[in-house]
């Protein structure tokens, strides 16, 4: 008697529900790549002022309209998107690192190093966001550099605990007693038998924050202390069109706006698509 | 010589009795035993006779709140914390109840690699892990699956072949056949049989006491936390009359084709 892993013998379907989830990921991600790769293309050219064309509503030439200074706001938009996904994926991606480090070392098992990331945590949500924020941003001195370093150290605190949670959970399981029982090092119970648990906490955290860092960089911007105004940053943008939402000049706030909401929801399934795919649970939907 | 040597061992937990008091529960008291090598030595008792608690004292994998006492001897040496934690997992190997007991994010072989390389054996080449599987005839492609993919019998077969790659000489096996039907029970039995004839000492923890007779060359009986019986497998014949104990007899009369009796308390 043998037993063995066979082919089901009715034909699955052609698609399944992490197929579907695994499309939409892989489109999503392709138009995020377009957006880079367009600001990335397009040069410095739509960023020239042409006064001849200044508050332009949207038409076949400029879809998204132009600003008052007559710039094309398609390319304005599209090159702000594009420092977002930089700034969201580096600050994200630095919080992430920063929490993941901080639940292992909290979950370790010493008391003392708990209680110090447990205070860490509780003062850094204690504290409002955006103070903080600004704090950091203007004692850096301002600049795309300051606004990731600033959202980077302030958004950890809540996926620490949540990371925290689940290590604490693992070490009572019954494997990871045995695991340790048997002689084996912590760094090899936290590669092996933590760490693939992690991963896609983190990657939901990493989806979650994204958004938040792009909306802060924003806010930042909006207020002054962030992105220099130069730069086609989306938070410039949008604090440039509350200055002439009043005029009637709504398509400079809605298409920015529009593109950015857009952009988050495709990164949330990017972010969607790679759980499903490092999850070997779901390899039986 | 004999492999394991068990003097008065006794488990209690401490627990609070009110917020301020603590109390120690006692669960197994004054428990000796001896293990050979070669033998298959049975422990068989109700549920909740600490039968478990005695095979995880011997691996060190009681709780926190454990209190141990008695001595333990593996080989002759004093089987403390330190030398459990050098002995568990490559020359004593515990075959546990549950699934539970491998990771759900590790693929099968992953594991089994693992095991072999705590055991200071690693595995080399593909080949070999072909060779463990088929041994408990699983098919290679069993490597590659989760542990959530497997029915009941191949996760215990998974765990008999854990303990091979370790080649370990004492092998604890915790309720081996819970949850598998007779034919796998016997098979998996045949298995445990086979590490005993091969020089090893083998424990089986278990409830069936048919079953266990026809690999077992001594029982012992556990009843509430002491060693009620102590019997040669032999002796479990006819009306029971060679049995020393009563509970013994009493147990092995109980069983359906010995008339089905009730247990004296």
């Amino acid at each position: 008697m043998t037993m063995a892993i066979e082919k089901p013998a009715v034909a699955a379907p052609w698609i399944n529900n992490a197929g579907m989830v695994v499309i939409g990921a892989w489109i999503a991600a392709l138009l995020l790549a377009a957006i880079v790769l367009a600001a990335w293309l397009t040069g410095p050219d739509g960023l020239t002022s042409n006064f001849s064309a200044r508050l332009q509503p949207p038409s076949w030439l400029h879809p998204f309209g132009t600003d008052m200074l007559g710039r094309d706001m398609l390319v304005r938009t599209v090159k702000g998107l594009a420092l977002s996904f930089q700034v969201g994926i580096v600050a994200a991606g630095i919080s992430v690192v920063i929490a993941t480090c901080l639940a292992v070392v909290a979950a370790s098992g010493y008391r003392l190093a708990d209680a110090i990331v447990s205070f860490l945590v509780d003062m850094t949500m204690g504290l409002p966001h955006l103070v903080l924020l600004i704090l950091i941003s203007f004692a850096l001195g301002g600049g795309t550099g300051a606004v990731i370093v600033a959202v980077a150290i302030t958004h950890w605190p809540r996926l620490t605990r949540i990371l925290r949670a689940e290590i604490l959970q693992l070490q009572n399981a019954e494997y990871v007693t045995v695991s340790r029982n048997f002689g084996n090092s912590r760094w090899f119970i936290a590669r092996h038998h933590f760490l693939p648990h992690l991963v896609p906490q983190m990657i939901v955290g990493f989806v979650l924050l994204f958004p938040h860092a792009i909306l802060h960089e924003a806010g930042l911007t909006f207020l002054g202390f962030g992105i220099e105004p130069s730069k086609p940053a989306i938070g410039i943008l949008l604090s440039e069109s509350m200055r002439s939402l009043t005029a009637g000049n709504w398509w400079l706030g809605l298409f920015p706006g529009l593109m950015l909401l857009v952009a988050v929801l495709c990164f949330d399934f990017v972010g969607n698509g790679l759980r499903t795919l490092t999850d070997p649970r779901g390899s039986q939907q | 010589m004999s492999l394991l040597a068990i003097e008065g061992l006794s488990v209690s937990f401490r627990r609070y009795r009110s917020p301020v008091r603590q109390v120690g529960v006692k669960c197994v008291s004054d428990i000796s035993l001896d293990v050979y090598p070669g033998e298959v030595l049975a422990l068989f008792g109700a549920s909740g006779a600490g039968k478990s608690l005695l095979a995880h004292a011997v691996m060190g994998l009681l709780p926190q709140n454990a209190i141990v006492g008695g001595v333990m001897r593996f080989e002759g040496r004093l089987l403390d914390r330190k030398e459990q934690a050098r002995m568990a997992g490559s020359r004593i190997a515990l075959i546990p109840q549950s699934v539970s007991h491998l990771d759900p994010l590790a693929t099968v072989g992953q594991q089994l690699r693992w095991a072999a390389r705590r055991a200071r054996r690693p595995m080399a080449s593909a080949g070999d892990m072909q060779r463990t599987l088929a041994r408990f005839d699983l098919e290679p492609g069993v490597s590659r699956a989760f542990p959530h993919m497997l029915s009941g019998g191949m996760a215990r077969r998974i765990m008999l072949a854990m303990t091979t790659v370790c080649q370990a000489d004492l092998i604890i096996a915790d309720e081996p056949s819970n949850g598998l039907d007779a034919e796998n029970t016997a098979i998996v039995f045949r298995w445990l049989k086979s590490f005993a004839e091969a020089g090893k000492s083998v424990i089986v923890i278990s409830h069936d006491l048919a079953a266990t007779l026809q690999i077992a060359d001594r029982v012992i009986i556990l009843r509430d936390g002491y060693v009620a019986a102590h019997e040669h497998a032999d002796a479990f014949d006819g009306d029971g009359k060679r049995l020393l104990a009563p509970y013994a007899r009493s147990v092995w009369k109980a069983l359906p084709q010995n008339g089905f009796a009730e247990v004296e308390a």
